[in-house]
């Protein structure tokens, strides 16, 4: 592609030349023809260059030390990652930009070091040298991700030409949710028991745990350790120990992965919030031998996966809300400029060979006639011609991709969700109403806590990680199923995500902005909205006896967990009511 | 977008160790560069020009705080004010045919002006100046004539460049980047002179003559050779991209028949919907 300079280079060479020679102004003609020589004899070295040598490089990535075409990487672990460029020809490219394509999901971070961590380097490939060069980074979400590989972009020494080309380097990576680790929950006192020990929570029966139950008179075939000889001495009689069991308590956690907790940033989205505290909950529990099971709901579809505990199985939840949290609801087919503009812009990073201008024909047409349209018209054409070959689409899908709105923004939906973008926000406003499916959402979470609450025999902890801040009206038909656990004497918590890391707080902690201050009115005015949401959630939470709480960051884990464990001691307040 | 900015060194395992140039050196390069440009220019530009002329006093002034200040249309500007140099200074005659020593020697003097000029401003500044817009170019410009580190560019998408992206045969690449061209419109030039018996057989001025024949040369040579490096391209396309080629040209042949099916499928399908609504 020619760059500004040349193109005035060459528009005043050019008409230099014709005014010299035409007016026998020998100086000019001679100076500027010889400046149209030499743009001349650069585009032909560059295109040299782009055509015939770019060809002959590769890419090798290394991902904390392994090159494999997949791994596992963790949510808030750094990753280091170091990127080769092969040239497999002696080759001349003297100047050259390589850069890292990254996932949305990657967020670049500091070395160890403390030096900052770039996923590009300017450099230059002569001979058969490689070029290396490596940057820290960390997932932000759980769910999968995906290296594509090197963007190259060619220059030529004199700013006149430039080129971008794609190395393919694919790697694919599964992420899991980074558990935060919390102090060790307290025994509590259990009334009915159905799991089998061992386990940490009291139980008044006979058992081998380490409080005393009672003293009985001795049996033959009771351990001699047991007898308790104090007692025996001052009774005349033999009498034996009996203690109390210690055993488990069951943790269901029903995670909501509905597609209106996919909003938002990477590492912001409130599914981000639940999956990273359904694992800490989960870790917690199992550090303690309490059995846990998953329950992943969405608008229309439940998962279950049976209680358990030890690392397997722990890693196997984890591993399910990985899958969850990529797999997910299908979005609302909105087409949007925004989108075409997005998808445009990842399609320029992915593929610049497709959409190179003399591969990707737009065929002419008049209309539309204003530059803007026509300019939009060109975009969408190219994007059609590039998703008929990435898809394998019929012949003539382009032409329905340019007229048909919704079937084009379903397959850049697609096209960005495959490229690991994160393609909510141009789509649809978390205040719209069209975010949360409510209806299919609560009929999915009530069916699965009351199918949870029938096949239930013991007294349990339910914790419902679910969006529920937005809903303008009381829980409706989960407030019944949530009385029905109640009933069957099971604890169960509601843990909140917030859409960012603000946490509904009281109204003296919030900065007063100017008035000129739209911006900052504007997110006062969410904040006081999503105050007064979390206050009425938490009323009519708590009239059915249910203890709330509101997750926004890595800190409120703590707090989630100390909710969590106030319903295992079974008092209602933090005093010790029970 | 923020970009953060490194400086430590990186290591190329075939290469050694390659230094990243320090801002300091970049300053340092940045004055003698801007020097040398200026003096020269100045040179160049006084030699055509009368300084007492106070128009064209103005003009200089105004050339090298334009040369200073801006930094990405700086080299147009330079060939620019040559050309009107060069124009207003010689006068235009039948005998000027600008194929002389002097003029050789002229036309190496601005090339080396134009390709040194154009060497420091991509060494110096992002690659990837010409994608910003106007105001960013003008804030990077700004900075850079204020002699401003270049760890401050790093918000303007400067990269640290490893500095063995200047050349060791900078100076032998330079030279034939200069010759060549000028050897080539010499000959170019004593093989199309200008002919007297041109308005006889082409009723077309001999000067207008000479263009054509000129342009025909030049654009004859840049298709031909276009063509060349297109056939040889395109026998190195990867089958996705011969794909796409085939599929645009078959797209363009029936655009319009299947345009007009594919609107008028949308259209009953809306009317249907509506209907059924």
């Amino acid at each position: 592609m020619i760059t500004n300079r040349a193109q005035w280079l060459m528009l005043l060479s050019v008409v230099g030349s014709v005014v010299g020679v035409m007016l026998n102004k020998g100086l000019l003609a001679h100076a500027s023809l010889a400046v149209l020589v030499w743009l001349f004899g650069e585009w032909l070295l560059f295109r040299w260059r782009v055509e015939f040598q770019l060809r002959h490089l590769r890419c090798v990535r290394t991902v904390n030390g392994s090159t494999s075409d997949s791994g596992t990487l963790w949510t808030g672990r750094p990753a280091k990652v170091s990127v080769e460029i092969i040239s497999e020809r002696s080759l001349r490219i003297p100047f050259v930009r390589f850069r890292d394509w990254l996932p949305e999901n990657l967020a670049l971070v500091n070395g160890d070091d403390g030096a900052d961590g770039q996923n590009e380097i300017d450099t230059q490939v002569i001979g058969g040298s490689s070029v290396e060069f490596g940057y820290t980074c960390r997932a932000q979400s759980a769910g999968t991700l995906q290296f594509r590989g090197v963007t190259v972009s060619v220059f030529d020494l004199h700013g006149l030409f430039f080129a971008k080309r794609f190395l393919p380097a694919r790697q694919k990576f599964r992420v899991l949710p980074t558990s935060v680790t919390v102090a060790a929950t307290h025994p509590r006192v259990k009334r009915v028991n159905s799991l089998p020990p061992p386990g940490i929570h009291r139980l008044q029966r006979a058992g081998m745990g380490c409080e005393l139950l009672e003293l009985r008179e001795y049996v033959p075939g009771d351990p001699p350790k047991s007898i308790a000889w104090k007692v025996s001495a001052r009774r005349d009689q033999l009498m034996t120990r009996e203690y109390e069991s210690e055993v488990p308590i069951r943790t269901t956690l029903f995670v909501d992965c509905s597609y209106g907790t996919r909003h938002g940033e990477f590492g912001q989205r409130p599914l981000d919030q639940i999956v990273r505290l359904a694992a800490s909950i989960a870790r917690s529990a199992m550090s303690v031998r309490d059995p846990v099971g998953l329950v992943v709901c969405d608008d229309a579809d439940v998962q279950y996966m049976v209680s358990g505990a030890g690392d397997r199985h722990f890693f196997q939840m984890l591993d399910r809300l990985a899958k969850r949290a990529v797999s997910g609801a299908a979005p609302p087919v909105r087409f949007t400029p925004e989108l075409l503009d997005e998808a445009w812009g990842v399609c320029g990073e992915l593929y610049p060979e497709l959409l190179n201008p003399k591969l990707n024909q737009v065929p002419f047409t008049w209309f539309p006639v204003r530059r803007g349209n026509r300019l939009k018209r060109f975009r969408r054409t190219r994007m059609a011609a590039v998703f008929t070959e990435l898809y394998s689409l019929a012949p003539d899908e382009p032409q329905n991709l340019i007229y048909d709105d919704v079937r084009m923004a379903s397959m850049c939906q697609r096209f960005l969700l495959e490229a690991g973008y994160g393609w909510t926000w141009p789509v649809v406003d978390r205040r719209s109403s069209e975010l949360h499916d409510w209806h299919g959402k609560f009929e999915v979470l009530t069916s699965a806590l009351t199918r949870v609450v029938a096949r239930s025999h013991d007294h349990e902890l339910f914790v419902l990680l679910v969006d529920l801040l937005d809903h303008p009206e009381p829980p409706g038909r989960l407030a019944d199923a949530i009385r029905l656990a109640r009933a069957h004497h099971h604890r169960v918590v509601v843990i909140c995500p917030c859409p960012d890391d603000c946490r509904p707080g009281s109204l003296d902690r919030l900065e007063t902005p100017s008035r000129t201050d739209v911006a900052g009115l504007l997110r006062q005015a969410e904040r006081l909205r999503r105050i007064n949401a979390a206050d009425r959630l938490q009323r009519e939470l708590r009239r059915l006896g249910v203890p709330v709480a509101f997750a926004a960051d890595g800190r409120a884990a703590q707090l989630v967990l100390s909710e969590a464990e106030l319903a295992r001691s079974g008092r209602t307040t933090r005093s010790g009511r029970r | 977008m923020e970009r953060s900015f490194r400086e430590s060194s990186t290591h190329s395992p075939t290469r050694g160790p390659v230094s990243v140039s320090t801002p300091a050196a970049d300053v340092l390069t940045s004055s003698a560069v801007y020097a040398i440009i200026a003096g020269l220019s100045g040179l160049l530009v006084s030699q055509w020009f009368s300084p007492n002329d106070s128009v064209i006093t103005v003009l200089l002034i105004v050339f090298f705080a334009v040369m200073l200040a801006v930094r990405f249309w700086v080299i147009a500007l330079m060939l620019l004010l040559i050309q009107a140099g060069l124009f207003l200074v010689e006068p235009g005659s039948l005998n000027a045919f600008g194929n002389s020593e002097g003029s050789a020697f002229l036309t190496i003097a601005v090339l080396t002006l134009l390709i040194s000029a154009s060497r420091y401003l991509t060494l110096t500044s992002s690659p990837l100046p010409y994608r910003l817009s106007n105001r960013a170019s003008i804030k990077v410009a700004v900075q850079h004539a204020r002699r401003t580190p270049r760890r401050d560019f790093a918000a303007f998408g400067v990269l640290p460049r490893q500095s063995s992206t200047i050349d060791s045969t900078e100076v032998v690449t330079l030279l034939v980047r200069i010759v060549v061209p000028v050897a080539v419109v010499s000959v170019l030039l004593a093989a199309v002179p200008l002919d007297p018996a041109a308005p006889e057989y082409a009723r077309l001025i001999p000067p207008a003559v000479r263009t054509i024949t000129i342009g025909v040369i030049l654009l004859l040579i840049c298709v031909l050779t276009n063509s060349l490096l297109s056939a040889l391209a395109w026998r190195r396309l990867s089958p996705a991209e011969s794909r796409m080629f085939l599929r645009s040209e078959l797209s363009q042949w029936i655009h319009r028949e299947v345009s007009a099916i594919a609107r008028g499928r949308i259209k009953s399908r809306a009317s249907r919907r509506n209907g059924m609504s």
